[in-house]
């Protein structure tokens, strides 16, 4: 390769290849997600066994000082965990890495738009990385008002005594990460719009790049009314103003020496206009990879393209308008309660129509299980369940008593690791070939895939019935009502599932050092795949394709009908060029 | 491989209905019911849970059937069909059809909740007021008015009569907190700088668990109450009791 | 361990240096430049639309809202926004007729009006400061503080970049496509304002 002779530092630091800035965002965001697994391994140790020394995970988390955690330290923990997983691992894991990876490579162009920006929203990230463990280190500790950060409790700093200077870290780095997954997702759009291949038309898009392209227009439509509302905040915090702080505050039997006046629901009406579009950036891309997967490995084309796109379409524009279900029972009042349960009830008709398009897709295919395949499957099951159970959230009496109960925390759970999470691991087994030129092994990702799929439901499923009982979720100890004690046996059966699941993931880890040791090199196209990314060598080099190409047809041409091999590229080569 | 497959699918369909239908003779299930709003909560619940049951059975078996028959022809080739018209719109319509029902079906339930003209006219019961990190709650006493000298004040536990509508008014001297009693099923916001009310009937006189399920600082977890439901006369008699012992407590202290 | 599962396509071929050569290799094209910018002012119009909203919530929910603002100064900073844009406009006609010395002096008459507002808006702050009306005092001090902050941010970054590519202007052939993309994100700034003088000013 050539980059042999460019030297570490402008090949995997200073580049402006699409394909470096994904890889880089992949380590970070995957140490991201690692980091934040470990903090789940610390709620989880404190929910079984409230108050007791916590073994390794405590040392590493809490610092030698803090082998037991304080409530202070556990509000932190959540808050952390929430932050970490959605803001810094998730999304950054789609949109960044295989948002970047992918991009140019599945519409024939040679980099992004703006390979410089694409830079630059990389190291903004790795800044707001910093800044978020920069919270860690301040006197008080993290912010610990949650991952929502409601005020008063994040705006009066004297009412989450502890946290004095962590909330204003945590804006910060919120802010700061928001710019750089504007100019990324502007960059995106860009691309998928203005630089596709000769004959890649709108209908000839890869479902993968149709979400990335929604997801990526979500973000700049929402999260910059996130920003907005984050400045509010700030200032509420470091010039005294009072957008959040009502009048007539008592805070530890003291009237607060701030302004007053604001409304406390007007920053969750502004947070979850964001975050309510935000869980569905986490999960279009996964949608669209998951597309893909799928009809490579039945080798059928994905069944019902054009409802797909109308579907990922309605995702977003109806997402945009449910954000009120997060606030049935704040005092939204009754109309409001009204119009957001309706909209959030259609909300659930295009994910329908998607799971059924998917099973069709895959029915009376020829399936191939790789590993990636498994992964794609387990997202379908597992995302079912995810979405079901979002109906009893969606019903507002029912929400009522469920709201802030650990149903909310399976729910959720169960999209974004049962979900989101596998369809990454999916993701990493079909494009790892590309990226990497060298395969993972099928049977420990097979393997990978089982354990984890175990483990995970042992982990995810008790936690419904922990919110049927009435189990509130940010508790530090729920052995405080006698309501939940016979809970104890589940809780712990969760924990020690967790562990499992975290123990699991070294497979993964030793499949990727396996595959730099020993895995076998692949061609440019390895599953037999139709779309664009495959016709470039693996890796691709700087500049990603070899020859021109004249975009013949849709991106799922496999089966019967498609000549001489079962499928039919994307592409035909014009005038390669010869090593 | 796709034996294992298809166990996996079947393991998870089963493992999960199994869970469920073990859970409430455990009592890891929805706790006793002791208010009139529980009984179309929990309809609404069980009823919105068989949708979600017969949607997710549907789901695994086709899931299932598929990867069992597509994981067997390895040879020739699959059928190559990029979509149907008439069973788009099946799915569509048969999903929709049922969301709707969902919606409509608790049109009813979420009046009864939260709809002002529900409100009960007799006037506010007791005033609840949530700070970090307990709770206190004032009644209006024989005059029926807030802000009197005849006015009871409690701590940590609010008495309430059963069997007749209650009306409360929720209110914050810091941060948001939430008015939650499992076995009432209702749950509210309390939040700083409104008043917001809040009305329930109790079916039935007991001692139930009062949860702040709002996140409200480091001492959220231990935000414990308890509300008291006693029959009428009983809760008169608590009530004249402690009216005088407020009026006696104020006698001392203008002594 | 197994081999790979799939025979296809096995054979490795080293990626070939180089790849083929297109129309954006030289930089990105104008049109995808142009759009980009678009793109990132309607992101940008959320951003504002977000505060815009909850000034409007908090303003219909309060009593009392004072602002003591004085409408000849709000004049004369729209007169200088406006004027800003219009120097912006009248640049990017003179560049597209090809005259770079004369385009390049009404970007840096834009640039320089968007200064001079920056500059009066700086001194009415500091009037309303010392009159009492501060971000503490009421909400219709933070709000006024915030949102004429927030725009103010903006106009800076519009007129440093109006600066730059009028430097750029003078100097190599390049800069006429920075100075047109500068000159829409000016407008852009400029019409934010006339909605905030409409708000703060007006009503
Ligand atoms: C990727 C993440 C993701 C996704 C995709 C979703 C999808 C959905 N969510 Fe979820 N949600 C979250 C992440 C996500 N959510 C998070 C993080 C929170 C908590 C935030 C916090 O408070 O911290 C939350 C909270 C949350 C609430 C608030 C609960 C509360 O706090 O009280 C509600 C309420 O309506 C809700 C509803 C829904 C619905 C209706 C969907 C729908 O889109 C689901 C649609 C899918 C299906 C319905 C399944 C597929 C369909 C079929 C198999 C067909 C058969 C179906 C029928 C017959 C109907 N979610
Ligand atoms: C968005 C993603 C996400 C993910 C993936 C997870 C993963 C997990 N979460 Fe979390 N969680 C949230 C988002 C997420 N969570 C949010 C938003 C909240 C709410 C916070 C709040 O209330 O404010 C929450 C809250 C929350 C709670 C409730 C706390 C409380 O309310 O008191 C609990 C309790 O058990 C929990 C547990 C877990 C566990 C056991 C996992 C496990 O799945 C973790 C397993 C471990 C890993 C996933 C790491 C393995 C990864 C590697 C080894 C690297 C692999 C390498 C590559 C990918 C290349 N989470
Ligand atoms: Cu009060 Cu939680
Ligand atoms: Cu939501």
């Amino acid at each position: 390769m050539s980059s042999e002779r460019r030297g570490f530092l402008r090949t995997w630091v200073v580049s402006t290849d699409h394909k470096v800035v994904g890889i880089q965002y992949l380590v970070a965001s995957a140490a991201m997600l690692f980091f934040g697994g470990l903090l789940a391994l610390a709620i989880r140790w404190q929910l079984a066994w409230p108050w007791t020394e916590m073994p390794i995970v405590g040392g590493l988390v809490l610092g030698e000082s803090g082998r037991v955690l304080s409530p202070a330290g556990y509000t932190a923990l959540f808050t952390m965990h929430g932050t970490a997983m959605v803001f810094f691992a998730i999304i950054p894991l789609l949109t960044g890495a295989f948002g970047n990876y992918l991009v140019p490579l599945l519409v024939g162009a040679p980099d992004m738009a703006f390979p410089r920006l694409n830079a630059a929203s990389f190291w903004i990230f790795a800044a707001s990385i910093v800044l978020f463990f920069a919270g860690f280190g301040v006197e008080g500790g993290a912010a610990n008002s949650g991952w929502t950060a409601y005020p008063p409790l994040a705006t009066v700093p004297a009412a989450a005594p502890g946290s004095g200077a962590g909330q204003t870290w945590w804006l910060v780095a919120i802010t700061v990460l928001g710019v750089s997954t504007i100019l990324n997702a502007l960059n995106a759009v860009v691309t998928i719009v203005k630089m596709r291949a000769p004959g890649l038309t709108w209908m000839r898009l890869p479902l993968t790049a149709w979400g990335l392209l929604v997801a990526a227009a979500l973000q700049l439509s929402a999260l910059p009314v996130l920003t907005a509302a984050g400045l509010l905040q700030l200032a509420d915090r470091l010039l005294g103003t009072a957008f959040y702080t009502p009048a007539g505050l008592y805070v530890n039997a003291v009237q607060p020496d701030v302004a007053a006046g604001g409304s406390p629901l007007l920053w969750q009406h502004l947070f979850w206009f964001y975050s309510h579009p935000a869980v569905y950036v986490m999960v279009l891309p996964a949608m669209g990879f998951v597309s893909d997967i799928l009809s490579v490995n039945a080798r059928k084309p994905v069944f019902g393209y054009k409802p797909m796109v109308a579907a990922i379409g309605a995702i977003a524009g109806l997402g945009l308008l449910v954000w009120g279900h997060h606030m049935f029972t704040s005092g939204l009042g009754f109309e409001m309660g009204r119009a957001f349960m309706l909209s959030t009830m259609l909300i659930a008709l295009p994910s329908a129509v998607k799971t059924f398009n998917w099973i069709a897709t895959i029915w009376g295919g020829r399936i191939r299980l790789t590993a990636a395949m498994c992964f794609a499957l387990g997202f379908v099951a597992l995302f079912v369940i995810g979405g079901l159970s979002g109906l009893w959230l969606a019903a507002t009496p029912v929400d009522v008593y469920l709201h802030d109960t650990y149903l909310v925390v399976a729910h959720f759970h169960y999209i974004v690791f049962g979900g989101t999470v596998l369809a990454v691991f999916a993701a990493l087994h079909h494009w790892w070939p590309k990226i990497t030129g060298r395969a993972l092994s099928e049977t420990l990702g097979r393997w990978h895939f089982l354990g984890t799929f175990v483990a995970l439901n042992c982990v995810f499923l008790p936690m419904h019935q922990l919110g049927i009982a009435g189990m509130i979720r940010r508790t530090a100890d729920p052995s405080v009502y006698q309501l939940f004690d016979r809970l104890e046996p589940l809780n712990r059966f969760v924990t020690w599932s967790a562990f499992g699941l975290m123990g699991w993931q070294l497979l993964f880890v030793a499949n990727v050092v396996w595959s730099f040791l020993g895995g076998v090199r692949v061609g440019r196209n390895p599953w037999e795949a139709a779309s664009l990314e495959w016709e470039t060598p693996s890796p691709p080099a700087h500049g990603n394709f070899d020859s021109d190409l004249v975009i013949e047809r849709g991106p799922y041409e496999y089966g019967d009908a498609a000549g001489e091999r079962d499928f039919a590229p994307q592409a035909r080569r014009t005038a390669p060029r010869e090593a | 491989m796709r034996h294992c497959a298809l166990l996996l699918v079947l393991g998870l369909l089963c493992g999960v209905l199994a869970f469920f239908a073990l859970s409430p003779g455990r009592g890891w299930w929805l706790p006793d019911a002791a208010s009139t709003i529980a009984q179309p909560i929990d309809a609404l619940f069980d009823g919105i849970g068989l949708v979600i049951l017969l949607g997710f059975v549907l789901v695994m078996a086709l899931l299932a059937w598929a990867v069992w028959r597509g994981a067997r022809a390895r040879t020739d080739r699959a059928r190559s069909t990029h979509g149907h018209t008439g069973l788009e719109l099946t799915w569509t319509a048969g999903v929709g059809a049922i969301l709707v029902g969902i919606a409509l079906a608790q049109l009813p339930t979420w009046a009864r909740l939260r709809d002002p003209a529900e409100m009960p006219a007799s006037g506010v019961t007791a005033r609840v007021i949530a700070h970090q990190w307990a709770w206190r709650f004032e009644h209006p006493g024989a005059d029926g008015v807030l802000g009197t000298a005849d006015d009871v004040e409690t701590a940590s536990e609010l008495v309430l009569p059963a069997g007749e509508s209650v009306l409360l008014e929720l209110r914050s001297r810091d941060v948001i907190h939430s008015f939650f009693v499992p076995e009432l099923r209702v749950k509210q916001d309390v939040v700083p700088g409104r008043a917001i009310p809040l009305w329930f009937t109790m079916a039935r006189a007991g001692e139930f668990e009062l949860v702040c399920a709002e996140l409200c600082g480091l001492g959220h977890y231990v935000m414990a109450g308890r509300v008291r439901a006693l029959p009428r006369a009983d809760y008169d008699a608590w009530l004249a009791a402690r009216i005088i012992d407020a009026r006696s407590r104020g006698a001392e202290d203008a002594r | 361990m197994r081999a790979f599962p799939l025979p296809y396509d096995h054979a490795v071929d080293a990626p070939r240096a180089g790849h083929v050569a297109r129309a954006w290799d030289s930089g990105p094209p104008v049109e995808t430049a142009r759009f980009g910018t678009w793109v990132f002012l309607g992101s940008e119009a959320f951003f504002f639309g977000g505060l815009l909203a909850a000034y409007v919530v908090l303003r219909s929910a309060s009593r009392a809202w004072e602002e003591p603002l004085a409408l000849g100064l709000g004049l004369a900073l729209t007169a200088l926004l406006v004027a800003s844009s219009l120097a912006a406009s009248a640049a990017v006609r003179a560049l597209r007729r090809g005259e770079r010395a004369r385009g390049a002096q009404r970007v840096l008459w834009a640039g320089l009006l968007a200064g001079l507002f920056l500059g009066l808006q700086a001194w009415e702050w500091c009037q309303l400061l010392q009159a009492g009306f501060t971000p503490q005092a009421s909400l219709a001090g933070a709000s006024f503080y915030v949102l004429t902050g927030a725009h103010g941010l903006h106009v800076l970054g519009g007129a440093l970049w109006l600066l730059g590519s009028a430097c750029a202007l003078r100097r190599a052939g390049s800069g006429s496509l920075h100075a047109e993309l500068a000159a829409l994100y000016q407008h852009f700034v400029d019409l934010v304002w006339l909605v905030l003088f409409a708000i703060l000013y007006l009503s």
